[in-house]
């Protein structure tokens, strides 16, 4: 199985293990599945124009990906296939907004009190049935952007200056709706002697433009980071994120779908960390500030889909295993399916409920009263869904440093 | 570099039985699989043993393990091993609540979709193909839309198979899935998501009632359920009173799913770490010692150490045999001597696909001594501290014994006895 | 007694040719071929449409003859003629020398080949070697040989014509030197009877000699054999030659989602002698892959081979220095008249030769009409409508597909199963997007045999030819057949085991990478969990 010839759809055997593991074609049946509409499609696809018409339904959770035994990028496949099909017909302005969560926060950011009128204008705007209208689930909130954003949070933050640095990746989700937690995440790599840097320049990953079709944006976008990368890189300072879909993105995703089209992504992927694995691969090296407080309090830990496929396990769950008094299991119960914007679509709603619901059921059996997860829209559902608090494992790592001093 | 005792590398059949029997006893497990094996193909059985030889003799693997060329795993295990072995499944399984039954002593017979019997070792109770022997009247469930079993076909076979001089009825049943048709379409896979659900179950169970006399016996396809639970097929024997068995089908195989699920929750139980997406590329060895398996994940690479490592990679389907265009076959991780069984120099394939002869390309794999410790041609061992199970054995062809899983079971259950010992 | 003016022998590309000609012209013809359409050397190329690129030096004649066919077919058979055009690619390995000959050769009988700088071709066929020194393109195109045969079938049934699969003539019978009928055999319920005609053509390709025999006619023909390896990937959208005399190894032509590399050379003694070993596999991709560097990357679907029926009026001549034009054997030489053989041609001068054939038959039984086949195109285009409605119903991927291979009326009705029972829409064949609704109908309109094997259902909807080689289908096409009563008495699983080894016999000589991957899948199904192989308890 030749790895680098990643887009053929030669290796697939039609074993049926990518339609097994799928959580969409489990909740419906008009979804032709993973197989049909990645490695097949992708194979005749040279008789006809037209993309399939359930292609719409597959949410790039990476699902199949996990349980194809033959390195088929299947749902890679798909979104080359979306991608495609976005060619000769129109985006929607739902589409729109939603592939572009960061030209939201950038326009927020800039503007008087944006965030205050931006939240509130959701609200009203969801009363009033105009989200609905426009095509976004109304059923849910939607995401709360913060009044600061975390790269100007960053900036007021006096960092003692620290010989160890990491440059940060923070994400949309986190520069725009959760700052504290990237606040949170600093403070946890303060505790082991690193200083947090960052890049202005940086720009939204591209996850949310790839799964709406906006490929060559999302190209534009690989381009710039990849090269920022490559230069923070170049003097010595790895690369951290705390969001799974930011990562899968950047160590994953860029090279299986711009490879041989923008340079050095392999070669930076491989100094690209979600932060949980760059803490345990220290704590490996017995580097890693133990000294943590009591947190006594009993969790759930989520490992979202993102964090799955990039074949790490999953580091966060075994760094909160290290905090005394905290008792965490990782309720493995499924996708929760909201898969970045897919659930935000009116037509996807019930169906990512649907999806989640194994997973709602779960947390609301356990009794526990908070989920821990590392993906921003997984905190979201999970709260939408199962009524709970949600919050990412550096928060909790975070208050564990500081309950010790 | 902190180590856990055992890694295993593989996550089929093989792999997670290992872990579960290291952990079981104790021991840190980390298990790294890359895919999720071949449940969804093969239908939950565990194949012990049925033809040793040729096709038209059937043997329980009590009665032939004495015949079998010193080659062959279960040779090299020997019986009571093997029954060991059995013994900690059907243990497993009972702690799970989704007992199997079955022994080395007799060969059990399933019906197949095609009205075949297929002859096997270990299983649910809700295969059982004497419940049709013992019947006079025989109903076969078919599924209105669902592509991957005609009741029509069953019948067809069974006819010349069980005979005549029973009566049969088949009844069709609607899944209520109109949604799927020129969609999707109907897979096994559904009906059984559908019969997981208290409200599918009571549909279903109505809707045959209507045709169904009690004290017959009726045929499903495998479509009990995904769950590793009896919960459907109970309920479908109390509100109908007849025997009922399950068939097998072409995959994907919800029997397969519920061994699946049933191991992954055994494995999560007794605290087995498990890696997904995790191709180990290569192993760090000194001195006949492995130290630790590199793994690609994430874009970059993770070493995993351990004292004791499984290879339970699988074989030509899921990459832990590899067969190169000049028909050279390789095991990718510790480049393991590896053993090609032909009659003659040249022979890789018989011209018969389902040949009365085993296949030399499925006898091909790693050779190994009977503590499934890898061995050369000479038989001295190549590593100290790795073992191996599972299809990448040599020796012995699954498809032509039907003895896949009881192998990898027999296997795995040895490695894990001797990894524990390092 | 059943009757018809003619009786052609033999469903191949001549035999058809000659069968819509015939019927064109008024002649009331029918066809016999002793088991499936295109079962002999018209299924068994690499399909391609020749330019005359290849023949251009060796052969002039030929090559002149190529591209005139090339440009009626393009024409005539726009629905199974894909217009892929092709490269003549020169490799450092190749003659320079060759190369200019080869470009005034061209030139001298018409043939357009225009040069093309290398780095274009590069970005036009990306797997293309880097070491290619000369490129030029070519009106090569790509045939599907089963399209074709059942496309002129197709047109002449238009006119009348028919055919009977499946019927092997074993005698033709004569009195007092005048051919009077034939004696076949039905292969299914092994029924001999005779049929009356007046005329009998013998186009029976490398059976051509064992035909004539019947009548102690000598007619050599040379069983030559070239093996072909289906790569499961569309590795380039042109058909790409090596720019060199030609030889074995040399063509690689896309056929939709595969690329078929080949061939060889070599003398059999019966045409019937169609394994494939892996020494002939490895020989052609090590020329392969000299254009194409990554070639032994891509996974091979299978590997095959078929009979050139070479002629020569020498019995010793064997090989390639035998001519490939084609002759005309008027048996009326032999002391019989009323019986005619053609021997030797290529695929892409079929209809040439038929109409000669035809003319030879019209001038027996004083026909004057003209031959129209170079003017009318074989079947009418698809009606838009139809595509429309077919999108509602199939996998968008599948609908230009199914609708190429089945032609517009046949679309129509698989159409109209499909909305009339919903279940119909399901897709047994997922690799190659064949739905039961295809499925019904191919079965039941099967005129033309008795009785069916499923292999007859692979050959006209691809079923079981695409990735996963029958894994799926076979069981689904059976259980689909049994469910709607379409099984007759067929024993399910000797059929099944049947279908799978004749898939298998194309994949046992390439048993490495994802190929043997795909046949652990097979046997694991069938043997491992559906046990169709071992014995009863």
């Amino acid at each position: 199985m030749d790895e680098t010839k990643i887009n053929l759809p030669d290796c697939c055997i039609s074993c049926t293990a990518c339609i097994t593991a799928c959580p969409v074609t489990a909740a419906t049946h008009k979804f032709r599945g993973p197989k049909m509409v990645g490695p097949v499609q992708s194979r005749l696809h040279f008789a006809d124009d037209e993309m399939d018409s359930t292609l719409y339904l597959c949410s790039n959770c990476k699902n199949c990906d996990i349980a194809c035994p033959s390195s088929v990028p299947i749902s890679t496949m798909n979104m080359l296939a979306r991608a495609k099909y976005y060619e000769t017909h129109k985006h929607t302005q739902r589409d729109a907004i939603l592939g572009h969560p960061e030209k939201m926060g950038w326009l927020l950011e800039r503007m008087p009190l944006g965030a205050f009128f931006a939240n509130v204008g959701a609200s009203i705007g969801t009363s009033l049935g105009m989200v609905k209208a426009m095509g976004l689930a109304d059923e849910r909130p939607l995401p709360q952007f913060a009044s600061e954003t975390f790269g100007s949070m960053l900036k007021r933050k006096k960092q003692a200056v620290l010989d160890k640095k990491v440059v940060f990746f923070p994400g949309c989700v986190i520069n725009y709706n959760e700052p504290q937690v990237g606040m949170d995440f600093v403070e946890v790599m303060n505790q082991n002697g690193y200083e947090v840097l960052t890049e202005d320049d940086f720009v939204c990953c591209g996850s949310p433009l790839v799964t709406t079709g906006y490929m060559a944006e999302a190209k534009r976008n690989a381009t710039k980071n990849s090269h920022l990368i490559k230069q923070c890189i170049d003097k010595g300072y790895p690369i951290l994120t705390i969001c799974t879909s930011c990562s899968l993105m950047l160590v994953q995703e860029y090279h299986e779908l711009f490879q041989d089209e923008i340079p050095d992504l392999e070669e930076n992927a491989k100094h690209i960390f979600d932060a949980s694995e760059f803490l345990m691969d220290i704590a490996q090296q017995d580097q890693l500030n133990t000294n943590f407080g009591e947190v006594n309090h009993k969790f759930i830990y989520h490992a979202p889909c993102h964090l799955r496929a990039q074949g790490i396990g999953l580091p966060s769950l075994e760094l909160l295993r290290l905090v005394p008094g905290l008792q965490i299991d990782d309720i493995d119960a499924g996708c929760c399916g909201i898969s970045g914007n897919y659930g935000y679509k009116a037509e996807n709603y019930e169906r990512s409920m649907k999806i989640g619901k194994n997973l709602v059921n779960a947390v609301k059996e356990s009794c526990v009263d908070t989920v821990l997860t590392d993906c921003g829209t997984c905190r979201n559902q999970i709260s939408h869904g199962a009524q709970v608090k949600v919050k990412h494992p550096m928060t909790i790592l975070a208050e564990s440093y500081k309950n010790k001093q | 570099m902190k180590a856990c005792d055992v890694v295993v590398i593989g996550g089929g059949i093989s792999g997670i039985l290992a872990a579960i029997a290291a952990a079981k006893k104790g021991k840190s497990v980390t298990m790294l699989r890359y895919g999720y094996g071949a449940f969804e193909i093969g239908g939950g059985l565990i194949d012990l043993m049925a033809y040793p030889n040729n096709k038209k003799e059937s043997s329980s693997l009590k009665n032939c393990i004495n015949t079998l060329p010193n080659d062959h795993p279960y040779s090299k295990l020997g019986l009571q091993r093997v029954e060991a072995a059995v013994e900690f499944l059907l243990e497993l399984t009972k702690e799970e609540g989704y007992a199997y039954e079955g022994s080395v002593d007799e060969l059990h017979w399933v019906p197949t979709a095609v009205g075949t019997m297929k002859p096997t070792g270990l299983y649910p109770k809700s295969f059982d193909a004497q419940v049709l022997k013992k019947a006079d009247t025989i109903y076969l469930v078919d599924f209105k839309g669902l592509k991957d079993y005609y009741a029509k076909l069953t019948e067809k076979m069974l006819n010349k198979t069980i005979g005549k001089d029973k009566k049969y009825e088949i009844v069709t049943v609607d899944p209520r899935m109109e949604d799927a048709i020129g969609g999707r379409d109907i897979m096994i896979m559904d009906i059984a998501r559908w019969l997981d659900t208290k409200e599918g179950q009571k549909d279903c169970a109505n809707q045959l009632q209507a045709f169904v006399k009690p004290g017959a016996a009726i045929v499903f396809p495998q479509v009990l359920g995904t769950m590793p639970s009896y919960d459907a097929y109970d309920k479908m024997k109390s509100e109908l009173q007849c025997d009922i068995t399950e068939a097998l089908c072409i995959p994907p195989s919800a029997a397969g799913m519920r061994l699946s699920r049933l191991l992954h929750n055994a494995a999560r139980k007794h605290g087995v770490k498990i890696i997904e997406k995790a191709r180990v590329n290569s192993a760090v060895i000194t001195d006949g010692v492995c130290g630790a398996v590199v793994v690609s994940g994430g874009g970059k690479e993770h070493t995993y150490a351990a004292k004791s490592f499984i290879l339970a990679t699988g074989g030509y389907y899921s990459g832990g045999l590899e067969v190169l265009d000049n028909n050279k076959i390789i095991e990718p991780i510790f480049n393991l001597p590896i053993k090609i069984m032909s009659q003659k120099e040249d022979e890789w394939a018989n011209v018969e696909l389902f040949s009365n002869q085993k296949q030399p390309f499925s006898l091909a794999g790693v050779m190994v001594n009977h503590e499934m410790c890898p061995v050369n041609e000479k038989g001295e061992k190549v590593l100290k501290n790795v073992f191996t199970a599972g299809r990448n054995l040599c020796g012995y062809d699954f498809c032509f014994e039907k003895s896949g899983n009881g192998v990898a079971l027999a296997s795995a259950y040895q490695a894990a006895a001797s990894a524990m010992e390092v | 007694m059943e009757k018809a003016t003619v009786i052609v022998i033999g469903g191949g590309a001549t035999g058809v040719g000659i069968l819509r000609d015939l019927a064109m012209r008024g002649v009331d013809t029918m066809l016999l071929e002793m088991r499936d359409m295109v079962n002999g050397s018209s299924s068994r190329y690499h399909g391609l449409l020749h330019s005359g690129g290849r023949y251009a030096v060796k052969d002039s004649e030929a090559g002149r003859e190529c591209i005139e066919e090339n440009m009626i077919l393009r024409r005539i058979g726009k629905h199974c003629v894909e217009a892929t055009e092709g490269f003549f690619v020169r490799l450092p390995e190749d003659d320079p020398a060759y190369e200019k000959e080869w470009v005034e050769a061209c030139k001298k009988i018409n043939l357009p080949a225009i040069q093309l700088d290398p780095m274009e071709a590069w970005h036009l066929e990306p797997n293309l070697t880097h070491r290619a020194q000369a490129v030029y393109r070519v009106p090569d195109a790509a045939i599907d040989g089963f399209r074709m045969a059942w496309q002129n079938i197709d047109s002449a049934k238009r006119y009348g014509g028919r055919v009977k699969t499946y019927t092997e003539v074993i005698r033709v019978n004569s009195s007092n030197g005048q051919v009077t009928s034939v004696t076949v055999q039905d292969y299914f319920t092994k029924q001999k009877y005779d049929i009356e005609c007046d005329f009998v053509v013998n186009a029976a390709g490398p059976w051509a000699g064992k035909v004539a025999g019947f009548s102690n006619i000598p007619v050599n023909v040379q069983p030559d054999r070239g093996t072909l390896i289906a790569f499961n990937h569309r590795i380039t959208s042109r058909i790409v030659n090596r720019l060199h005399k030609s030889s074995d190894g040399d063509i690689f032509v896309p056929h939709g989602s595969i690329t078929i590399l080949g061939t060889t050379s070599r003398a059999v003694d019966s045409p019937e002698d169609t394994q494939v070993t892996t020494a002939e596999v490895e020989y052609l991709l090590r020329i392969g892959e000299l254009t194409f560097e990554d070639l032994r990357g891509f996974r091979i679907l299978r590997a095959f081979c078929g009979s050139r029926p070479l002629y020569t009026a020498d019995a010793d001549a064997k090989g390639r220095g035998v001519s490939r034009g084609f002759v005309i054997l008027d048996h009326e030489h032999d002391g019989l008249r009323g019986f005619a053989s053609i021997c030797g041609g290529k695929f892409t001068t079929y209809r040439l030769m038929a109409e000669k054939m035809a003319d030879l038959v019209c001038r027996y039984i004083n026909n004057t009409t003209v031959c129209r086949t170079a003017e009318e195109e074989l079947v009418p285009d698809i009606d838009a409508v139809d595509i429309k409605k077919a999108r509602k119903y199939f996998p968008s991927f599948g609908v230009k597909l199914a609708a190429s291979r089945l032609g517009q009326q046949k679309f129509k009705k698989v159409i109209q199963r499909m909305e009339a029972e919903p279940l119909k829409r399901e897709i047994v064949c997922e690799c190659e997007n064949v739905t039961m609704a295809e499925i019904e109908e191919m079965v039941t309109t099967t005129d033309t045999a008795s009785d069916y094997t499923l292999s007859d259902i692979r050959r006209k909807t691809r079923m079981g030819m695409g990735t996963c080689q029958g894994a799926f289908c076979t069981f689904r096409s059976m259980g689909m057949l049994a469910q709607n009563d379409l099984m007759k008495d067929h024993d399910a699983i000797a059929e099944m085991k049947d279908f799978l080894q004749a898939r298998y016999k194309g994949i046992s000589p390439v048993m490495w990478g994802n190929t043997i991957r795909e046949v652990e899948l097979m046997r694991g199904i069938y043997d491992g969990v559906l046990n169709i192989g071992g014995g009863i308890d």
